[in-house]
């Protein structure tokens, strides 16, 4: 189930951070950003980053909900490490 | 002396319709120049293209010496501009807007909160500096959107209908 959440959280966290560039491409405040002295990929590198940061504390709050209520990764550490390396082949 | 603005045969193209279709324009430093015409004769299309948010179809435009298409970094750091609608960030105060755009301007925390000061009193907007944006009135945030244009003491500033939602009092101050 917390693996259920988890795709859940990070789907609606690339939701969230689609929507607020609308939002900013809709009041203008986009131009603004990219009149500034900065490079075209600096405003979208930090809405990228600021969407990874927020990602990143709500998955940490999620496992540590799911931790409190009793769940583990039944295979330890090594069991998640294993997995990544399945994954990134 | 060398041209705050100049602009040669300027051509931008939506599909078929010519939005600049070889405008040939030059500004002298120190001049309040205005263009006026009837909706979609270019001039929001000009502004875009001067301020490098738009890259033109032909032609060369230069804003205070620098290529708008080749040197876009510099062009950026000697203009100033304010849109046709308000740009600010509704979730930050004023004076969080002002300090914003000074750092992102890279005039240092201590130069930004100076300038944001001297602007927040130059457009009346003290009293209302620690208040959100999104409270403001229409009036006040194309207060602080002017405000923010003029963060660096730009060389050159564009104004895209910038007295959009001031009354008659603030026009004329």
């Amino acid at each position: 189930m917390i693996g259920g959440l988890l795709a859940q959280t990070v789907a609606f966290a690339a939701a969230s951070t689609s929507g607020a560039v609308a939002l900013e491409l809709e009041e203008n405040t986009i131009d603004r950003l990219r009149t500034l002295p900065v490079a075209r990929s600096t405003v979208l590198a930090g809405f990228t980053n600021a969407g990874l940061i927020k990602t990143f504390i709500t998955v940490l709050v999620t496992l540590s909900c799911g931790f409190a209520v009793g769940w583990r990764a039944h295979n330890g550490i090594s069991g998640i490490r294993k997995f990544m390396r399945a994954t990134n082949r | 002396m060398k041209p705050a603005i100049a602009v040669e045969d300027l051509v931008k193209r939506y599909g078929d319709a010519h939005a600049l279709d070889g405008l040939n324009l030059e500004v002298q430093p120190g001049t309040v120049l205005g263009l006026l015409g009837p909706n979609g004769a270019g001039k929001t299309t000009t502004v875009r293209v001067l301020t490098t948010l738009l890259k033109p179809d032909g032609g060369r435009a230069w804003v205070g010496g620098f290529d708008v298409v080749r040197q876009p970094y510099d062009v950026r750091r000697c203009i100033g501009v304010s849109g046709q609608e308000t740009a600010v960030e509704p979730l930050l105060t004023g004076w969080e807007n002002l300090e914003l755009f000074g750092r992102l301007h890279k005039l240092g925390r201590r130069g930004a909160r100076r300038r944001a000061q001297e602007l927040l009193e130059q457009f009346d907007l003290t009293a209302a500096a620690s208040r959100l944006a999104k409270t403001y009135s229409g009036g006040m945030r194309r207060r602080l959107d002017l405000a923010i244009s003029l963060i660096t003491q730009p060389a050159v500033l564009f104004l895209d209908e910038p007295t959009t939602g001031l009354d008659v009092a603030t026009l004329n101050s």
